[in-house]
């Protein structure tokens, strides 16, 4: 299991945190889990990384944060996309796609 | 972008809240991770430790999220001004000293520069579309401000101006509270306040019927005449005041921020005044959407349609629109240049003021970085970056530099009055005011010094930092010998700074003291002046000017105790009225060249003044209205327009303007006789050709009675008596004006505007010398300080006192050197912008007069001062040397 992990390439985090949270608003812990959970445990998130991500994707005003109850009833900041975020969540991963398929493309070349 | 810096302000604002929430955040990651753990079957313990472990370093987190959020630039200056803060309270001297440095330099630059933004950069207050009328003269290429009353077809045909307002200047007799009173004013068209875009600020504007004839005589006040005559009553409106016989009703009263050239009272242009042959003055505003050049080639062809209709009186003339920027360009005759060379000069010194300030505090930085030294090691061994170590101490230095300039200001407003005072004297200007461009200027040169002088002591305090590494913690630290290159560097600079203020103010007092010295060409002791009007309607009729200035002559004649009375159109030293004249016999052709100034006198003049006769006669009382026209010129005259023969006995003619009535064109006038020259404008001034007229041959509006006292003891009583004396001839003539020849000195233009650059500079030196000592000491007691061990040694192995008090004193002079040297040469350098040799009829001040710029008495004694109090600066320092214990002194850390 420790051997599949990937390292995720910069701005992947924002990408996969932005798509995880199109579906319902989340806090960060519930996030890493998700992404761990989706991703069948390939991807990992660090908490080092996340919580800056999420800062930064606030200040830029795609997330938005607000506190709420958590399934274990505890209080938990919680965040939801906003429109900006729809947007530009749309716009990465248009670029993401075509980008790992041309990626895909040269390494099938052989 | 917005939303960006929206987020970090209220994230910088909400501060602790934010931080308070992250905190809770991570504590909940970190409770829920160890949640799943438990739940998937693992002990409390080994959970936590796991989540602990997979968590990282919580601090780290904490501080990429605040760098995420985009607020760390500010927490660092708020960390950093806090701790600046702290550093402050603990060296309060040090503190103190930079921020009293500091606010000294900023507050006199902020002053100085408020003056020369009241003058120089000085800026209109009216409307912005308004542009003045004026006429071009293509002959002597000079533009005037007074037209031809055809320009009013102007007002009426061209399509791009509106709100057209002929004007009129005129003096009024008012009945004061004082009695009469002379006020200043303009008689203007309807429109003319709107053309300004001003409104009155209580009562109404005047209205159009007020322009007629016979529809009650309104007058609108400024706010300072109001609060003098009024004492600021706002029932003064509707009030009735007299004015030269006529009554008039008060309508409006202006802003207190309305200036226009210094007039108090404004009358409606009544229809007559616009045909009046004295001419007329003219503005108006460009329609909207027009252009000054469009506006311009309109008004060109009008001009040319003019023209064509009366040729005599257009030819050679345009017609020019000018903004008020250009109007106040132009208006800037020799005078005022010279006021604001004087300005700039004085602006320049106390930039070098300023230098020095910064320089010095620079020095404290760099000895304060010495002995923080330690600190910074320590610093530097446990992590902190060379560059945030520059920041922080930046950051330091900012802070003292905004308390400093705050100061400065501070000092700046406080001293307003003082300078609009100085100013008053000085320069045409409504008032010194700190505004937005004052304040601009002040932070920008705070911000500037001190980024300029704090860069170089913070760079230079984190320099080798790593190097030593905390080896030098233990001991002493061996102190860079490049640190005290610096330091000598900025001694030099002061230096030299103060020399070439010095020298400044040493070339331009000699300069002041030598033209105050100049003979002004008669006795100039017991005379007493009081100056005459005679303008107003009543004395239209140059007759009636005649018999009145009779009648003044022979009522201020009975007057006991004086020695003579005299009258003269123009008392020396104020000027007089400039003609072009032509010679018998040589025809007129060009009238460059043929330009002199005529006074009209009587007879007594020469003799109450003491003027030497030279050739001829002087006037006498035969010359009267009905004798043969007669003049007496003076020497330079006579040189000038007769090289090769006397004078006597030749004819001239005056020229084509100027001269008020018609008849004096034409007729002939035999010079009778040459006097010596007198100063009749400034003191330093070339001499100009002036010729002497009887006055009872002619008598413009002005008049001064000229009075010598007995003896200096009766000068009052006769001052008195002349009062009396003319308000006895003329009730109305107004009641002050009484100067003596000595006060007409003391105010005149070559020594009122020399006074205060050569004042101010003097205090700039002073200044400027003090803070080079300071510095110079600061640096003295330092090395001695520093060198306690050595010259412990030293003493211990021998030396004598005097050995060392030697060395001590070669140290002063191996610092001072440098900067006396460069500080003679920049002090040659920068006295060519002193304007220097002669100069023209008016225009007087700055610049060197009767001294060489290589003036060695000047140079000798200045280096020779800077020098002796440089040893008093050192003598301190010197003799804690010598009376160092070598035992105590080989301990010594």
């Amino acid at each position: 299991m420790e051997g599949e992990r990937i390292d995720l390439p910069q701005g992947t985090l924002d990408l996969l945190i932005l798509k995880t949270l199109a579906l319902e608003p989340q806090h960060g812990w519930a996030i890493s889990e998700r992404i761990q959970q989706v991703s069948s445990k390939v991807l990992q998130v660090q908490q080092g990384s996340l919580y800056p991500a999420l800062h930064r994707l606030e200040r830029r005003g795609w997330i938005k944060p607000h506190w709420g109850v958590s399934e274990n009833n505890r209080k938990a900041k919680y965040y939801a996309l906003t429109r900006a975020g729809r947007k530009q969540l749309e716009a990465d991963a248009d670029a993401w796609r075509k980008l790992s398929l041309a990626v895909a493309h040269v390494l099938d070349m052989a | 972008m917005w939303s960006d810096w929206n987020y970090r302000v209220r994230a910088l604002a909400r501060r602790k809240a934010v931080e308070r929430e992250m905190d809770e955040e991570l504590r909940f990651h970190f409770e829920r991770q160890v949640e799943k753990y438990v739940a998937a079957g693992m002990a409390r313990a080994e959970a936590v430790r796991r989540a602990r472990m997979e968590f990282g370093g919580v601090e780290s987190v904490k501080e990429e999220c605040r760098e995420a959020r985009g607020v760390m630039f500010f927490e660092t200056i708020l960390q950093d001004c806090r701790y600046a803060l702290r550093m402050m309270r603990r060296y309060p001297a040090f503190a103190g000293m930079a921020v009293l440095l500091i606010g000294l330099g900023i507050g006199a630059s902020t002053s100085m520069f408020s003056l020369v933004a009241a003058s120089v950069l000085r800026r209109t207050q009216f409307s912005d579309r308004l542009v003045y009328i004026w006429r071009f003269e293509q002959h002597e290429g000079e533009m005037r401000e007074r037209l031809p009353q055809d320009v009013l077809e102007i007002g009426d045909q061209a399509r791009s101006l509106e709100r057209f307002a002929p004007y009129r200047p005129q003096w009024l007799l008012m009945d004061g509270p004082q009695g009469p009173e002379r006020v200043y004013g303009y008689s203007v068209g309807k429109d003319w306040f709107r053309a300004l875009d001003v409104t009155p600020a209580r009562g109404r504007d005047f209205l159009s019927e007020e322009e007629q004839r016979g529809r009650g005589d309104a007058v609108i006040l400024t706010d300072g005449l109001w609060k003098r005559m009024f004492q600021a009553d706002p029932r003064a409106l509707g009030r009735r005041i007299t004015m030269q016989g006529r009554v008039f009703t008060v309508v409006g009263i202006l802003p207190a921020t309305f200036d226009y050239d210094r007039a108090e009272l404004f009358t409606p242009l009544m229809p007559e005044e616009k045909i009046d042959d004295g001419g007329i003055l003219a503005l108006a505003n460009l329609r909207r959407g027009v252009d000054l050049a469009r506006g311009q080639s309109e008004v060109d062809s009008i001009g040319a349609s003019l023209v064509r209709r009366d040729p005599a009186s257009w030819r050679g003339w345009e017609i020019r629109l000018l903004t008020p920027s250009m109007r106040l360009a132009w208006e800037c005759g020799p005078t005022c240049e010279q006021a604001h060379r004087g300005i700039w000069l004085l602006f320049g010194a106390v930039g070098m003021v300023l230098l020095m300030a910064c320089a010095n505090v620079a020095n404290l930085l760099l000895a304060r970085s010495v002995g923080r030294r330690r600190e910074f090691l320590i610093r530097a061994a446990i992590g902190c970056s060379g560059m945030r170590l520059v920041r922080q101490n930046l950051t330091e230095t900012l802070l003292l530099f905004s308390c400093g300039g705050t100061l400065g200001v501070l000092l700046a407003w406080w001293s307003k009055e003082l300078l609009t005072k100085v100013a008053a004297a000085y320069i045409e200007t409504a008032e010194v005011q700190l505004d937005a461009r004052v304040f601009v200027f002040s932070a920008a040169a705070t911000l500037l010094t001190g980024l300029l002088f704090g860069l170089a002591p913070a760079v230079r305090s984190v320099r080798g930092l790593t190097r030593g590494g905390l080896q030098e913690v233990g001991g002493f630290a061996a102190v860079p010998v490049r640190r005290n290159v610096i330091r000598r560097l900025l001694i030099g600079a002061e230096f030299t700074l103060a020399l070439v203020l010095l020298v400044g103010f040493g070339l331009l007092l000699r300069s002041f003291l030598y033209v105050e010295s100049i003979p002004i060409g008669f006795q100039v002791d017991r005379l007493l002046t009081k100056h005459v009007s005679l303008a107003g309607p009543k004395y239209r009729d140059p007759s009636e000017r005649i018999s009145f200035a009779r009648s003044v002559l022979e009522r201020v004649g009975e007057i006991p105790g004086i020695e003579g009375v005299a009258l003269t159109s123009d008392v020396p030293l104020t000027g007089a009225g400039a003609t072009n004249i032509q010679i018998e016999g040589i025809p007129f052709a060009d009238p460059r060249g043929t330009e002199v100034r005529y006074i009209s006198v009587s007879p007594d003049l020469f003799s109450t003044l003491g003027i030497p006769l030279v050739e001829g006669r002087t006037l006498t009382a035969h010359d009267t209205e009905t004798s043969a026209p007669v003049v007496v010129v003076n020497k330079t005259m006579a040189r000038m327009f007769f090289p090769n023969g006397s004078a006597v006995g030749r004819r001239i003619r005056t020229g084509l303007e100027h001269v008020s009535s018609a008849e004096d064109q034409s007729v002939w006038r035999e010079i009778v006789g040459v006097v010596a020259d007198v100063r009749q404008r400034n003191l330093e001034e070339d001499s100009r050709p002036v010729f002497y007229r009887p006055y009872l041959q002619g008598l413009d509006e002005d008049l001064s009675v000229v009075v010598r006292a007995r003896s200096e003891k009766d000068m009052n009583q006769v001052a008195a008596l002349l009062r009396k004396a003319v308000r006895e001839a003329d009730p109305q003539q107004p009641w002050g004006d009484v100067k003596s020849m000595r006060q007409i000195i003391y105010k005149s233009e070559s020594l009122s505007l020399r006074r205060p650059v050569v004042r101010l500079l003097g205090s700039f030196g002073l200044l400027g010398a003090i803070l080079a000592m300071l510095g110079l000491y600061a640096v003295l007691s330092y090395s001695v300080s520093e060198r306690t061990r050595e010259i412990g040694i030293r003493m211990a192995l021998g030396a004598s006192r005097g050995q060392v008090l030697r060395q001590i004193t070669l140290d002063t002079f191996r610092l001072i050197a440098p900067g006396a040297v460069t500080g003679v040469a920049a002090a040659y350098g920068l006295s060519a912008l002193l304007p220097s040799g002669h100069i023209g009829w008016s225009g007087s001040g700055v610049f060197l007069y009767g001294v060489s710029r290589a003036d060695a008495v000047t140079y000798i004694s200045v280096a020779t001062a800077l020098g002796c109090v440089s040893m008093l600066a050192a003598f301190t320092p010197a003799r804690r040397a010598m009376r160092i214990d070598p035992t105590a002194a080989l301990r010594h850390e």
